[in-house]
């Protein structure tokens, strides 16, 4: 008897989750109407109980479909909820609540990301009833929300479709195509004080002035024009909307502007070009340091034992500088070529005005720190390790070059702190030595750079 | 044996019953000690109908806040004296004396000016000690009719209440009228508090974005996304203070090498789409991934794409997120995939558009956009640079996703 009790229980279960995950809250809401609706919240115990005032619900429908539901929580508290997907709702949704109705009644719960609902109140409907716990309701309406999801692809894609065909509406009203242009203006938001080899971004927008006389703006500049419109091709910078910034290898500003390019793809004959002298003048810092001890590990790829490691060399790096001319202004710019003779590989390739700063940092790295002495057995304390040595630096400058305002950071590395003694029978480590600093060697020779 | 599983089953609910009581008896006791409530039941059952617990001449008195008299609790029914004190010593002090015996108040709670005059929102608080369960609030939800409040938030200053963003619990009700409890009971009580704080909250949202303006950072890439060398140039010390450098930020960088990004948003999620939380896209030579997406897609990817379930209430990412961040060797995985996607288009000497798109993401769908940002990724022709970080046989990291899914 006990398991035929169970088996119809589980039929229908199994009855009700089949029927109710095929049908939308407009199907199901067909069996409600609005009215005073009797209360069950659920008590610290998880039970539930009936709350003394019905609460007045509205169902708000737009033709067959249910856009909203009011809920007049105790009669004085207005909660609005609304479709989570018109035209096929799972659920409908007032800020983290939500309420989905089943059988005789609407379920009021929390959702979390993991899928999971957390029953608060039932709503029965005038006439209906309700039995169930607290775990049943939440699986229930759990099962029921999920199951409706995989039903509203179609409503979805409605939803999605519409959105997109609002898109495309106000794309097409903003946007040039099927719009006579007569020329179109590449403008600078502001002008930028410098242009220069990691200088702030360069802003622009682009107006375009149409054969009837308006004229439309991309968004930057206060219109709507979208950027999609246009086919950029920028030299001497990032080929990006909105903003360009100048690019940090100097061959590739050959000829010391950046020049921003424009074309209405509709009307490829409608361009505009706008060029930018670069003015070379931020300071730049180039730092190839040698490592931390720490870090030696890391930094080698290497295992090392304990600690006390020494700190990595300061890389050897060459460096050439040829003075030319300046493209656009004829004022003297140095080129700047940055090789790291440890990695055999380019560093850097710049153009900087002779008084702008440039910073070599090649210094050695910290030597790590000497363990402490741990025990009776062991009390010494390590010494720390070494400092790792500045790296030598080699700056040949082309007979070009008058003035070069370069400053070289190649000191040894300082050495680590050695480890504290355990007890009195110990002995504390001591620190470890500073590296060397490295040499700068200044040479003057025919300088040939490739960019 | 069936004896003795019946047996340890109904032990087993004795002890469930037992936690649950006890876990509801701790609650109370927390609830009624923060106006001290508890201490006052006792008080009166001591001293058996004396003087203590009729403040029925209070109803009398008139104040401008319309707050002084004699309530009753929801849950502790015994009599408690509110009266609201404008003035004292000469000066304008605008507080709630809360009395559990007449002569001198038990509590003296401050009332938030600012909400009142902007607002008409009638709250007091108290720091009784510095952490989060010696604070107390009482908020006007009725005429009179408080909620009697506790937060999650220890203390920071003493002239301020816990911020709006903390979470505020509703432990008791206190009304002058008992009639009023058919209407009132906690949860009711508790969703006009929730819906005050939202008033609070959209307004105070407002007036973080006012500030936010300030900032170049954020005038200019409110709805966009910045994207920087790592992750240092993104971040900033306080909350709504965005004093990371434009200069900073890059608009190409070569592929493989470290791009962080921060979006920056028009409002918080929590305020456009209540209930979402973020997902991201990655769109690059026609193909595009998507977190959420692949999070469902397999276990691998389940593991390894963390849902992105924080900073709802912020105008922008806390922390940055990376496309990949070759310092600690941390990469999304729905960006590698992208790239494993397109490796066989990508050729050394090009540049690629990577458009990133951060989503409001509900129900299993991206609901709307909330910033987008578009970044250059240069495939470098030297050997040891894009080839090398993204296919060397061993550790290269296009090598390394093939070699974990293949697992």
């Amino acid at each position: 008897m006990k398991y035929i009790k169970h088996f119809s229980a589980l039929v229908m279960l199994l009855a009700f989750m089949t029927s109710i995950g095929q049908e939308s809250q407009n199907t199901i809401l067909s069996k409600f109407e609005s009215g005073k609706y009797t209360v069950y919240k659920l008590n610290s115990k998880k039970k539930f109980e009936k709350v003394k005032k019905a609460w007045p619900v509205e169902i708000n429908k737009t033709g067959d479909q249910v856009t909203s539901i009011l809920i007049k929580r105790a009669g004085i508290l207005d909660e609005l909820f609304e479709a989570d997907v018109p035209g096929y709702p799972a659920y409908f949704a007032f800020k983290l609540f939500r309420v989905s109705f089943i059988n005789d009644y609407a379920v009021y719960y929390e959702w979390n990301g993991k899928q999971e609902a957390k029953t608060k109140y039932i709503l029965v409907k005038p006439g209906g009833s309700f039995s169930g716990n607290f775990e049943t309701i939440n699986k229930n309406v759990a099962n029921y929300a999920t199951a409706t999801f995989k039903n509203q692809t179609g409503a979805r894609a409605n939803v999605k479709e519409q959105k997109a065909e609002l898109a495309e509406a106000e794309r097409k009203i903003n946007s040039l195509e099927g719009k006579a242009v007569s020329k179109i203006e590449i403008q600078l938001v502001s002008n930028p004080s410098k242009v220069a080899h990691f200088s702030d971004a360069i802003q622009y927008g682009i107006v375009a002035t149409l054969k009837d006389g308006s004229v439309l703006k991309t968004p930057n500049l206060g219109g709507k024009i979208p950027w999609e419109d246009f086919t950029l091709s920028h030299e001497g910078s990032s080929n990006t909307i909105d903003e360009v910034r100048m690019e940090e290898d100097a061959s590739k500003v050959p000829n010391d502007q950046i020049v921003l390019n424009a074309a209405v793809k509709y009307q490829t004959s409608i361009k505009a070009s706008k060029s930018i002298s670069t003015t070379n003048d931020v300071s730049i810092r180039v730092s190839q340091n040698g490592f931390y001890g720490a870090d030696r590990a890391k930094a080698t790829k290497r295992a090392t034992f304990g600690a006390s490691q020494r700190g990595g060399d300061g890389d050897q790096l060459l460096i050439k500088v040829k003075t030319v001319k300046h493209k656009q202004t004829g004022a003297p710019l140095n080129k700047i070529e940055i090789y790291n003779e440890t990695d055999r590989k380019l560093i850097a390739q710049y153009k900087l005005t002779p008084s702008t700063v440039l910073t070599i940092n090649s210094n050695g790295g910290k030597g790590q720190w000497g363990s402490d002495g741990t025990s009776n057995s062991f009390p010494n304390g390590d010494n720390g390790g070494n400092g790792g040595n500045g790296g030598n630096v080699t700056i040949v400058k082309d007979p070009s070059v008058s003035t070069l305002n370069i400053t070289v950071n190649n000191n040894g590395g300082k050495g680590g702190k050695g480890g504290k003694r355990h007890n009195i029978n110990g002995t504390s480590g001591s620190v470890g030595s500073t590296g060397n600093n490295g040499t700068t060697n200044n040479q003057t020779k025919s300088v040939s750079l490739k960019f | 044996m069936k004896k003795q599983t019946v047996l340890t089953a109904i032990l087993s609910l004795f002890l469930i019953v037992g936690i649950s009581n006890t876990a509801e008896a701790q609650f109370g006791k927390k609830a009624k000690n923060a106006l001290g409530l508890g201490k006052k039941a006792k008080n009166k059952k001591g001293k058996k109908g004396g003087k203590g617990g009729n403040f029925s001449s209070f109803n009398a008195e008139t104040d401008e806040m319309g707050i002084t008299g004699e309530y009753f609790g929801l849950k502790d029914p015994g009599a408690v004296g509110f009266r609201f004190v404008k003035e004292a010593e000469g000066k304008i002090v605008n507080q709630l004396h809360y009395f559990e015996k007449n002569g001198e108040p038990t509590m003296k709670l401050t009332m938030k000016e600012s909400y009142y005059t902007k607002h008409q929102v009638k709250m007091f608080f108290n720091w009784r000690s510095a952490s989060a369960s010696g604070y107390a609030e009482m908020m006007e939800i009725a005429p009179g009719v408080f909620a009697i409040i506790t937060g999650d938030r220890s203390l920071n200053k003493y002239e301020d209440p816990i911020p709006l963003d903390a979470t505020r619990t509703v432990v008791e009700v206190g009304a002058k009228n008992k009639a009023d409890f058919e209407t009132w009971d906690i949860e009711t009580a508790q969703a006009k508090v929730d819906m005050i704080l939202s008033t609070l909250k959209s307004a105070n949202a407002d007036k973080v974005k006012k500030k936010l303006m300030r900032f170049d950072v954020y005038k200019n890439y409110k709805g966009k996304i910045a994207f920087a060398k790592g992750t240092n140039y993104l971040r900033n010390q306080k909350a709504n203070q965005p004093t990371e450098k434009v200069a900073n930020f890059i608009t190409k960088r070569e592929l493989g090498e470290t791009v962080a990004f921060k979006p920056y948003f028009e409002e918080p999620l929590a305020a456009s789409h209540p209930g979402a939380w973020f997902n991201i896209t990655y769109e690059m030579l026609g193909e595009t991934t998507d977190r959420e997406a692949l999070r469902k897609s397999s276990t691998k990817f389940s593991k390894n794409i963390p849902q992105i379930d924080k900073d709802q209430d912020k105008f922008y990412f806390w922390y940055p997120k990376v496309t990949i961040n070759t310092s600690n060797n941390v990469a999304d995985y729905a960006f590698l995939e992208l790239l494993r996607l397109t490796q066989d288009k990508l050729q050394a000497g090009n540049t690629y558009d990577l458009k990133v798109t951060v989503w409001a993401y509900k129900d299993g769908a991206n609901i709307d956009p909330v910033a987008t940002g578009t970044i250059q990724l240069e495939y470098t022709t030297d050997e040891n640079g894009t080839k090398k970080r993204l296919f060397d046989p061993i550790k290269g990291w296009v090598t390394v996703l093939e070699d974990y899914l293949d697992e």
